[in-house]
């Protein structure tokens, strides 16, 4: 019975990615202009391995050149608005990509020595998920400026970014 | 969840830090506020203020001191922060109505959930021989870094 439990949590659980985008976070990249996925995710870990006293200077390394490199729209503010949020959904993806790359290759990492282990980094990751939805919705006009639309983008990509920096030098200390 | 994971990990849950729940020595929190202040004061990270406590502390210990002793010492400095959080947290309620103390309070629910899964999982990924340390440090670590937004969030109010 227990052993049957165990299964159905765990079947239960891999079937929810752990990933925080699936969860709905800014569909604009979708949407927008195509962009190399995997390309982005190796800017990434190429600006990690050379910040490597400060990995949080990467946070938002790959949207400011995405804003910065797309030619000025020509019809208003609304088109920079709208190439703002797709930028950062792009930064958002990127580490939401490495998030879910660290976290499956911790988890299987850690299992290998200590059975268990990869349960309750499962674990930590669901709490750490459920704390991010509802960290990124604090009353945005007291604490995160007026635009709620880029605050709670903000918020995501701050968040995603700490916990992939964390997942990552776990993952670099335990190599 | 909690109890879930007890009754699947009892070891892990008796090498857990203490819950903090023991009150902080006042010239603890007195020596993190004095930290912080001189930090934002010289424009530097308040980040640099996390050991203040717990470093001396562990200076202090003898040459034979072992794990558990020095575990003692994160145990203290997280329990600073502990209080410093919550006198913030009284603080940053007032600012707030009603509707948003909800979703505040629910996000600091779910911040002390994730604190408590991720330091047994650090506490872990360290078993056995610093499993207690590492889950100490992380306590401290993770409460220090929730204060020092909360602090953040109340500009100048904080205190």
């Amino acid at each position: 019975m227990r052993l049957f439990q165990a299964l159905a949590l765990s079947v239960a659980l891999g079937a929810v990615a752990l990933s925080a985008l699936a969860l709905g976070a800014g569909s604009a990249a979708a949407d927008g202009p195509q962009f190399d996925k995997a390309a982005d995710l190796a800017a990434l870990d190429a600006c990690l391995d050379a910040n490597f006293e400060d990995r949080r200077a990467c946070i938002r390394s790959i949207m400011h050149p995405c804003v910065d490199s797309t030619p000025a729209p020509d019809d208003g503010m609304m088109a920079w608005k709208e190439l703002d949020m797709i930028c950062a959904d792009r930064e958002a993806s990127a580490w939401d990509a490495m998030l879910n790359r660290d976290y499956k290759a911790l988890r299987a990492k850690v299992d290998e020595w200590n059975p268990g282990t990869g349960d309750s980094l499962r674990d930590a990751q669901r709490a750490w998920l459920a704390f991010y939805e509802k960290e990124c919705a604090w009353p945005l006009d007291f604490l995160r400026g007026n635009n709620a639309h880029h605050a709670d983008i903000a918020c995501r990509i701050e968040m995603l970014a700490e916990r992939a920096i964390d997942l990552h030098e776990w993952l670099e200390f335990l190599e | 969840m909690t109890r879930t994971l007890l009754a699947a990990l009892p070891l892990a849950a008796l090498l857990l830090a203490a819950p903090l729940a023991a009150p902080a020595r006042a010239d603890d929190t007195a020596v993190l506020n004095a930290c912080i202040e001189e930090a934002i004061g010289h424009a530097e990270e308040p980040q640099s203020c996390i050991g203040a406590v717990s470093g001396p502390c562990g200076e202090a210990l003898p040459s034979d001191a072992n794990y558990p002793d020095y575990a003692r010492c994160e145990t203290r400095e997280a329990e600073a922060w502990d209080a410093l959080l919550n006198a913030d947290w009284k603080l940053l309620l007032e600012e707030l109505d009603e509707e948003d103390i909800e979703l505040v309070r629910e996000a600091q629910r779910a911040w002390i959930a994730f604190r408590d899964a991720d330091c047994l999982a650090v506490t872990m990924m360290a078993h056995p021989v610093r499993g207690g340390l590492w889950g100490a440090g992380c306590e401290r670590d993770r409460t220090a870094i929730r204060a020092l937004q909360i602090r953040e969030m109340l500009g100048d109010r904080g205190q």
